[in-house]
């Protein structure tokens, strides 16, 4: 029987998610179809993942509106700007949020916040609900790293990123807080710019004093607000009428840099207009075109994506097509060609949307029409020419039926995430695998993750998502509730033939391996034949020695559960984090089948489970071995 | 009425954000209809079941809901969800439960709770619906025959009632209950007292109407209304050989002469359309009638107008050209006493009122006249007086103390002028003068001193000449007023009234001499007469 448990013994899990192929004749170490919410760590164990937990104020309920726009902004000064947008209440108002983390004592309209408390601020509102940005260095006035983004609309959007907190006021005069100018602290000094600040939703023009620690020349009075109270630059707008280069009512609807030149499409226009070096708001050019001058990419449609690779810009257009930008100095080294080159795509291999696109490692990662994950790039024994790569292939079942709209590709720690939000999906892209490791193998997809995301965000190093249906933000794979609710992990792996598929096999022990708190209800399922009756059993708290005393620096509150998760880091490296290690069999009577699929889960609020082993003593049946022989014949 | 449809659906998924307990709204990730339609309220009426995560052991709850939202993302929030209990009494109770996990199944089953929504045979049940049954009725068919009921409180059919109710009973009468029979409409008209049956016959319900549809009624009997009347539609219209029904015309329609009205009825005046006596704008389309004299009153035939000053109620007035308005007759200008056209009826406090005008040949009714006496205008404005003004113009008289008849006014003006020479002389005299009479005479003694003519427009003259009485010494007849110089044959004047005009006349001499120096001038009295 021994000899039995470890013929069928089944562990280290490395090859994730498939459905592609037959689930009855997959290897059993497989996860199929019906898997959800369950991960393989780095340690090959599948396990349940982690939860969700709300970053900052929990919105009014909105129910069907969300976060369709966001953007992490790291500046120069070290800082970091998270910016969210998303409807505010009608469905019909868009509202740009940043994230501030308060000192305790900081004020903003009411609230009066907590040391460390997260709070999403508006810093402007919007007519559309979304937005696309980019950074851009302001070489010529503020030396500053500025925040330009598009909404739609024929304007460009400027933030410095400018934000403190008010220490005193006078009836023309602004303090700030914590040392230091304005400047210092992300303010424009320069006249270049309309600068005004806005606290507590007022607007404070201010001309000069942004070099020293108080503004001068404030208006309207500003001694009415409150000391403490939050302060951040005001964006400033730049109707295309005062650009040069770039049509009035250009729909501005994606923007990118390159080289410090802004890059900028319209949703109606085949048209991309490339600004001057260090001038994002002149795009004219002469002909010929001298080096550092604006210059216009005319593409064959609409372009839908712009991605900054090494010295080329990538553009994708319409359907069907991709492009690369290339710079051509002349022997004079004062003109300079900027154009394009097709790259060699077919039909409905472009990117849906620029969100559906992010960077990987020296790749691009994106969502095609097609519809597929594909990668875009050199490849192996092609370095001459970029080649698509379909990375969905495993998964081309669940892809293709798939609606990606709001979606977004991001790749953070060795994973790309894939959020399908009109599914309530996250498709999660496992890389952590080193592909030259025959003993780690190659990457893979983990299971679907039931989360209701449709934007992503590195923020301090954490992976968060934004709600697609409520207008809320939440730190992801962290705790044990998806805000506060229960949800349901299942790992269901593929049919397990035990050997000879034509022959009938019975077990009456099933063996299982692995990690889980005490209070952690683990179901196990066993479903013989292919959708065929199922089995389970459900287990709680454990004795000994079906589990192991767990170490005492391993218990909850010694370590944190955030600290092991999938979002924090690629890698495990505390294995005191895990909970209690268990081993039990489970016994039943024998019944005769083909091939038997096995699966694990739980459903509720501060379960976690993993499972490092599994196997039943399966062994060919000497009864009912004629079952499947000889069948009536057609008489047709 | 509560409203609980049916529709055969496949499994939706609860949005990945989940719910939790207390929720009145939950999302699911789609919610369509299995041809990929949005689905909305109308798909399950008032109120629809649905199941969270069926099958999935102590998870799974009943719920309802009352709202569906297709929002803009595609998702579909159900709104007004209430948990159901599985079990009877069924009770539905705001917000959920249970919580659920992102992504759990949702399935509108046939649960408990809709099934609560049907009635079962062997159950005993309330129902609140109002049910309908084949030929509009709300009680069930019995089968195609009736089984006569066997316990009290069974339901009897119409058939078994009728044959229990006819069975053994009399004909009605006037003294005795009973059978009767529904007269037909001939039966009615014909007053028939017994039907076929031999029953008495009685009109039906049907038969009754209050209001008449024409011919379509024909045999029905007619009932008050709810005011206790007959509708107008019972009576033949009245027309010149039958009485009947006619319809009071209005002041317009009678102004008009209508003859039918919008009751389709002939028009008669009601006796509020007859007046004796006008009182102005008041009675505009009123009937006149005489008065107790047999004569029409006075203030029938007055004029309208436009007052250009206050007036008062008895001032003389006339019409001036500039403006069509009245004003007070005043005898010292021309055209404010030679303008007459009557006296005022009413009073007007300031201009631009309307006033009515009381013209010649009708009477003024006031107070203080002298009876018998010529009224003038005077030099007062407005006031008619007695005595004449500065220009005589005479425009009533007095019928007594209190009634002065307007009469046509009669103007004269009196003048003179001085002719020194041959040429046109033109003379003012404000109206247009009917008869002119002219007077003249020479100036200077000498010779000619004592001479004179007299004629008049007709250009006929008498003169008194200087010296000998023969050919020269008077005039009768001849075209011309002339005066003679007795002296000689020579013509001292020759003159004629050669025009008329509405203001007056023009004097034309035609000879003239000075006589040698004798005498420098000759002067023309003249008299002008309005008739």
């Amino acid at each position: 029987m021994k000899d039995a448990h470890q013929a069928n013994s089944r562990k280290d899990f490395q090859y994730g998610y498939r459905n592609r192929e037959d689930v009855t004749t997959l290897n059993p170490n497989i996860l199929v179809k019906g898997s959800k919410n369950v991960l393989i760590s780095t340690y090959k164990r599948i396990g349940s993942r982690k939860g969700y937990t709300l970053d900052g104020q929990r919105s009014t309920p909105n129910s069907g509106y969300g976060i369709y726009g966001s953007y992490d902004w790291n500046t120069h000064l070290g800082t970091e700007r998270n910016l969210r947008a998303g409807d505010n209440t009608t469905g019909t108002n868009g509202k740009i949020q940043f994230r501030y983390v308060a000192a305790a004592g900081d004020k903003y309209l009411t609230n009066t916040f907590t040391e460390g408390q997260v709070y999403w601020i508006d810093i402007y509102a919007s007519a559309a609900a979304t937005f696309n940005a980019c950074r851009f260095w302001d070489f010529n006035n503020e030396l500053k790293d500025l925040l330009l983004w598009v909404d739609g609309s024929s304007n460009v959007f400027m933030w410095s990123g400018g934000v403190t907190t008010v220490a005193s006021a006078t009836g023309t005069t602004i303090t700030k807080s914590g040392g230091g100018t304005w400047a210092s602290s992300g303010f424009l000094y320069g006249a270049t710019y309309t600068r005004s600040v806005k606290i507590n939703g007022t607007d404070y023009a201010y001309t000069g004093g942004a070099d020293t620690d108080t503004l001068t020349g404030v208006t309207p009075d500003p001694s009415s607000e409150p000391v403490d109270s939050v302060v951040i630059q005001t964006p400033v707008v730049t109707a295309n009428s005062a650009i040069t280069g770039i049509p009035a009512t250009f729909k501005n609807t994606l923007i990118e840099n390159l080289k410090n030149q802004i890059y900028l499409t319209a949703s109606d226009n085949n048209s991309v207009y490339v600004s001057k070096v260090n001038n994002f708001k002149d795009f004219s050019f002469a002909s010929p075109r001298a080096v550092g001058e604006g210059a216009i990419l005319t593409l064959d449609s609409v372009p839908t994506c712009l991605q900054q690779q090494s010295d080329s810009m990538w553009i994708s257009a319409g359907k069907d097509y991709w492009y690369s930008t290339s710079f051509t100095l002349s022997s004079g080294n004062n003109l300079e060609a900027l154009s394009i080159t097709p790259i060699k795509t077919t039909e409905n291999q472009a990117c849906r949307s620029d969100a559906l696109s992010t960077k990987v490692k020296n790749l691009i990662a994106f969502v095609s029409f097609e519809t597929q994950v594909n990668t875009l790039g050199v490849a192996a024994n092609y370095f001459d020419d970029p080649q698509v790569s379909d990375i969905s292939y495993p998964i081309v079942h669940d892809v293709q039926s798939y609606d990606f709209t709001g979606g977004q590709l991001l790749y953070f720690q060795k994973y790309l995430f894939v959020t399908v939000p009109a599914e309530g999906v996250v498709l999660v892209y496992n890389m952590t695998s080193d592909m030259t490791d025959v003993q780690t193998g190659a990457h893979f997809w983990e299971s679907p993750q039931i989360m209701p995301f449709g934007r992503l965000s590195i923020i301090g190093g954490d992976l968060y998502g934004h709600g697609y249906a409520e207008t809320n933000t939440f730190k992801m794979f962290t705790g044990l509730s998806d805000d506060e609710k229960p949800y349901k992990c299942l790992a269901l792996f593929a049919y397990d033939s035990a050997g000879d598929r034509s022959s009938t096999k019975s077990n009456d022990e099933f063996f299982i391996e692995g990690y889980k708190y005490q209070d952690t209800v683990l179901t196990g399922y066993l479903r013989r034949e292919f959708n065929g009756p199922v089995s389970s059993w459900k287990w709680g708290t454990l004795p000994s020695p079906f589990i192991t005393p767990p170490i005492d620096d391993a218990s909850i509150g010694k370590v944190s559960i955030g600290k092991v998760s999938i979002g924090g880091t690629a890698y495990e490296t505390d294995p005191t984090g895990t909970p209690p290690k268990f081993r039990l069999i489970q016994t039943y009577p024998k019944v005769p089948y083909f091939e038997e699929q096995v699966g694990f889960g739980s459903e509720g609020v501060g379960q976690w489970w993993e499972i490092a082993s599994f196997s039943r003593n399966a062994q060919e049946t000497l009864e009912n071995q004629s079952s499947i022989k000889d069948p009536p014949l057609s008489t047709i | 009425m509560a409203n609980t449809l049916y529709p055969q659906l496949q499994s939706f998924t609860l949005y990945s954000s989940g719910a939790t307990v207390g929720d009145t709204s939950i999302v699911l990730s789609t919610m369509k209809d299995i041809d990929g339609t949005q689905l909305a309220m109308a798909n399950f009426g008032d109120k629809g079941f649905l199941t969270l995560d069926p099958g999935a052991g102590t998870s799974e709850e009943q719920v309802s809901f009352s709202g569906i939202t297709a929002n803009a993302n595609g998702t579909t929030t159900l709104t007004g969800v209430k948990t159901v209990l599985c079990l009877s009494p069924y009770t539905e109770t705001s917000g959920i439960a249970k919580s659920h996990s992102g992504g759990s199944t949702v399935v509108a089953a046939i649960t408990s709770g809709l099934l609560n929504q049907f009635s079962n045979k062997g159950n005993t049940e309330t129902i609140t619906g109002t049910w309908t049954f084949p030929n509009g009725a709300t009680t069930p068919l019995l089968g195609t025959s009736y089984v006569a009921p066997t316990i009290s409180w069974q339901v009897a059919s119409k058939g078994y009632v009728d044959s229990v109710a006819i069975a053994g009973a009399p004909d009605a009468n006037t003294t005795v209950k009973g059978i009767v029979e529904i007269a037909t409409g001939a039966e009615l008209a014909a007053g028939t007292g017994t039907g076929g049956t031999g029953a008495a016959v009685v009109p039906a319900g049907s038969s009754f109407t209050n209001t008449s549809a024409g011919a379509g009624d024909v045999n029905k009997v007619a009932v008050l209304d709810a005011a206790g009347q007959f509708a107008v539609g019972f009576i033949k219209d009245t027309s010149t050989t039958v009485a009947g029904k006619s319809e009071l015309a209005t002041a317009a329609e009678t102004a008009a002469g209508t003859a039918t009205g919008g009751s389709g009825s002939p028009l008669v005046p009601a006796n509020s359309t007859f007046v004796q006596t006008s009182s102005g704008s008041a009675d505009a389309n009123k009937v006149p009638v005489l008065g107790s004299a047999g004569v029409l009153a006075d203030g029938f035939r007055y004029e309208t107008g436009t007052s250009g000053e206050a007036i008062t109620a008895g001032h003389g007035v006339y019409l001036k050209a500039s403006d069509s308005k009245f004003y007070k007759s005043l005898g010292t200008g021309d055209e404010a006493t030679f303008s007459f056209v009557g006296v005022a009826a009413d009073t007007a406090g300031a201009a631009d009122v309307t006033i009515r005008i009381i013209p010649p040949g009708q009477v003024l009714t006031t107070t203080g006249l002298t009876a018998g006496a010529y009224y003038f205008v005077t030099d007062v404005a407005g006031v008619l007086g007695t005595t004449p003004g500065t220009r005589f113009a005479r425009v009533g008289l007095a019928l007594s103390t209190t009634r002065l008849i307007v009469t046509l006014p009669k103007y004269i003006v009196k003048g003179s002028f001085t002719v020194s020479g041959t040429g046109n002389t033109t003379v003012t005299t404000g109206f247009y003068p009917a008869y002119i009479q002219i007077r003249g005479g020479v100036n200077s003694a000498g010779a000619q001193y004592g001479e004179f003519s007299v004629g008049d427009d007709s250009n006929t003259c008498v003169k008194s000449a200087f010296g000998t009485t023969g050919a020269n010494s008077d005039c009768v007849g001849g075209g011309a007023a002339d005066l003679y110089n007795m002296g000689s044959s020579t013509q001292l004047l020759l003159g004629t009234v050669s025009a008329k005009s509405a203001t007056g006349f023009t004097f034309n001499t035609s000879a003239y001499s000075s006589g040698g120096g004798v005498w420098d001038t000759h002067t023309i009295q003249w008299a002008a007469f309005s008739e």
